[in-house]
């Protein structure tokens, strides 16, 4: 028994001690340029839970794991907005089985962290969901109203869950709601312009500013049909080796001393 | 406490450079590429080449080492068997030096007369100039408007067939214009598409303005499914350019001794959905270090291990396309 005490001494020192180094490391990485707008593709769930023998349920929910530690890093290096790619059009090809987890794993994680006292309440994040939110199933469909109504007077941050989003259809809903703009006001003859444009893609209406960073997991190198009109700028495009499930500090910190370096160097 | 903080923040920079520096060096030891004609799981049917510049350098000098980098990457996928090449420039440099690049090309991709084989010189059709496409008829106001701003420029090289149907070369001008009345079609052996960013956000606006145009913008238009299928085959139709499979991101003038990561410098985004990226974000660091290079140093055009180290991470790489 005094054994099993100083054992969990132990591992509690230790993680004290990670954490007080962490909250160090993220002071120091704050001294520098911070990017006000980072995205990320959450990429390697399925692969990290094959490679641990465990189920792809698993795997999604060690996922989100994952997303609450970066979420609560990046909250603490004051990083204004980030965009997260939750779910794509496309991955509405896989089993109804997976879809539906994903489904149930969104509705009952967002409604958790939104609530008061945990990580958007404690960080004063606004939750924006984009997509298009028509192919949504009704009962997602209102719990992520019900998310977005709870956030809405938040103001320090934001954070983007696109779901189910495609950056063509992105595009697509920008041109039709800027086209159905001109007609409104009886402009045919007049021009749209790449502003126009801009002004209305999603993340755009969702009050983000510019795209500074997307990071995509797992070693695959392409966007995926993910913000393709907001990165393909002056955005650092990141691509870590790492599985989503097991992203943490320690791959985040070269990406931000990489943008550190722009910064400086421009 | 915040000088304390920036005083370890620089440590932690130096500690980075230095250990991205040996990572670099040791890499630049090891090429494990393959052969060009090396037989790969999957090549690219469509490569691009972003060609990414500075404002600081010599811009003769950068439209030289442009230029070359296009001559080697067509001769490279001609070899290899890739049968497109999308070339870009953010600011349209390759745009403004067409002419020069259809005879570069033809010196590179020009064959002698082969008896034997009946293979022969390969012929440019003159293509329009990218704001003109005076070649074609528009099917309506809407088509119209959004060819005429899509500036993508088509080199298309086409082998001739057959020796009996040869036409003489004079030695003088091998560009010549393809008259479909007399000869059978050829297929094209390397279609080349010189693009700027004005193919890209610019040219999207222009589609968009074409539905505002068109008198058949209406309800039907309601549906982003529909704007998203005319879209694709506007942008990515004939006087559009295709999805690239394959991306190479080169610098063509590598600034300072830091890596720099990729960065897409304005590319088309619309037909970079499934795009595959390589770009060797290390090779900064190299070349800086080893060429003692500063920000006037001429440049470099792009390498044939960075091309096949390229073709090697795309035949490696998995596709699962959402599921």
């Amino acid at each position: 028994m005094i054994f099993q005490l100083i054992s969990r001494c132990c591992s509690w020192l230790a993680d004290t001690a990670a954490s007080n180094a962490q909250r160090l490391l993220l002071a120091v990485l704050a001294a520098g340029p911070i990017p006000r707008h980072v995205a990320f593709v959450m990429d390697g769930n399925r692969r990290y839970a094959r490679m641990h023998q465990k189920k792809i349920q698993q795997g999604h929910s060690e996922g989100f794991l994952a997303l609450r530690r970066v979420l609560e890093i990046c909250m603490r290096l004051n990083i204004h907005c980030v965009s997260v790619y939750a779910f794509a059009i496309e991955n509405f090809k896989r089993s109804p089985e997976e879809v539906e987890a994903l489904m149930n794993l969104a509705q009952e994680k967002l409604l958790e962290i939104c609530q008061h006292g945990d990580l958007l309440d404690e960080y004063g994040v606004r939750l924006n969901v984009l997509g298009n939110k028509a192919l949504l199933p009704r009962d997602v469909s209102a719990a992520m109203a019900k998310a977005e109504d709870m956030t809405r007077h938040n103001n320090r941050a934001i954070l983007n869950l696109c779901m189910p989003y495609a950056a063509r259809n992105d595009i697509a809903t920008a041109v039709s709601s800027a086209v159905h703009n001109a007609l409104e006001k009886d402009d045919t003859t007049g021009e749209i312009m790449e502003d126009d444009i801009d002004a209305r893609m999603m993340t755009s209406v969702a009050g983000s500013p510019p795209l500074d960073i997307l990071v995509r997991t797992s070693g695959v190198k392409r966007l995926s049909d993910y913000l393709l009109w907001q990165c393909c700028e002056d955005t650092q495009l990141q691509f870590s080796s790492t599985y989503w499930p097991d992203f943490s500090l320690r791959d985040f910190i070269p990406i931000i001393l990489d943008y550190q370096q722009k910064v400086w160097s421009s | 406490m915040s000088w304390l903080a920036s005083l370890t923040l620089s440590v932690l920079h130096a500690v980075y450079w230095l250990v991205t520096f040996v990572k670099s060096v040791r890499n630049s030891f090891q090429d494990t590429s393959g052969p060009l004609t090396a037989k790969r799981r999957k090549l690219p049917l469509h490569l691009a080449l972003l060609l990414a510049t500075s404002h600081e350098t010599d811009s003769n000098i950068t439209e030289e080492n442009m230029i070359e980098s296009v001559e080697r990457a067509a001769s490279w996928c001609h070899a290899a068997g890739i049968m497109r090449l999308t070339v870009y420039d953010r600011g349209g440099i390759l745009s403004r030096t067409i002419p020069e690049i259809r005879q570069r090309l033809l010196k590179h991709l020009d064959a002698s007369p082969d008896e034997s084989t009946g293979s022969s010189e390969i012929e440019f059709p003159l293509t329009p100039p990218p704001s003109d496409d005076s070649g074609s008829r528009p099917l309506s106001p809407a088509a119209a408007h959004s060819l005429l701003k899509l500036h993508v420029a088509t080199i298309r090289a086409l082998d001739k067939p057959g020796k009996g149907k040869q036409r003489p070369n004079n030695g003088k001008n091998v560009v010549k214009r393809r008259r479909l009345s007399r000869r059978e079609p050829a297929a094209p052996s390397l279609i080349v598409h010189i693009v700027s960013r004005q193919s890209g956000k610019p040219a999207i606006a222009s589609a968009a303005t074409g539905l505002l145009r068109s008198h058949t913008f209406s309800g039907a238009h309601n549906c982003t499914t529909s704007i998203e299928h005319e879209f694709n085959q506007t942008l990515e139709g004939e006087n559009g350019f295709p999805s690239p499979d394959l991306m190479i991101v080169h610098d063509i003038c590598p600034r300072g001794s830091y890596k720099t990561p990729l960065e897409l410098h304005g590319f088309p985004p619309w037909q970079i959905r499934l795009t595959e990226f390589f770009y060797d974000e290390n090779l900064t660091v190299k070349k800086s270090w080893w060429n003692r290079q500063t920000i006037d140093t001429p440049g470099r055009p792009l390498g044939e291990i960075e091309f096949r180290r390229a073709l090697d991470e795309f035949g490696a790489a998995e596709m699962r396309l959402g599921k």
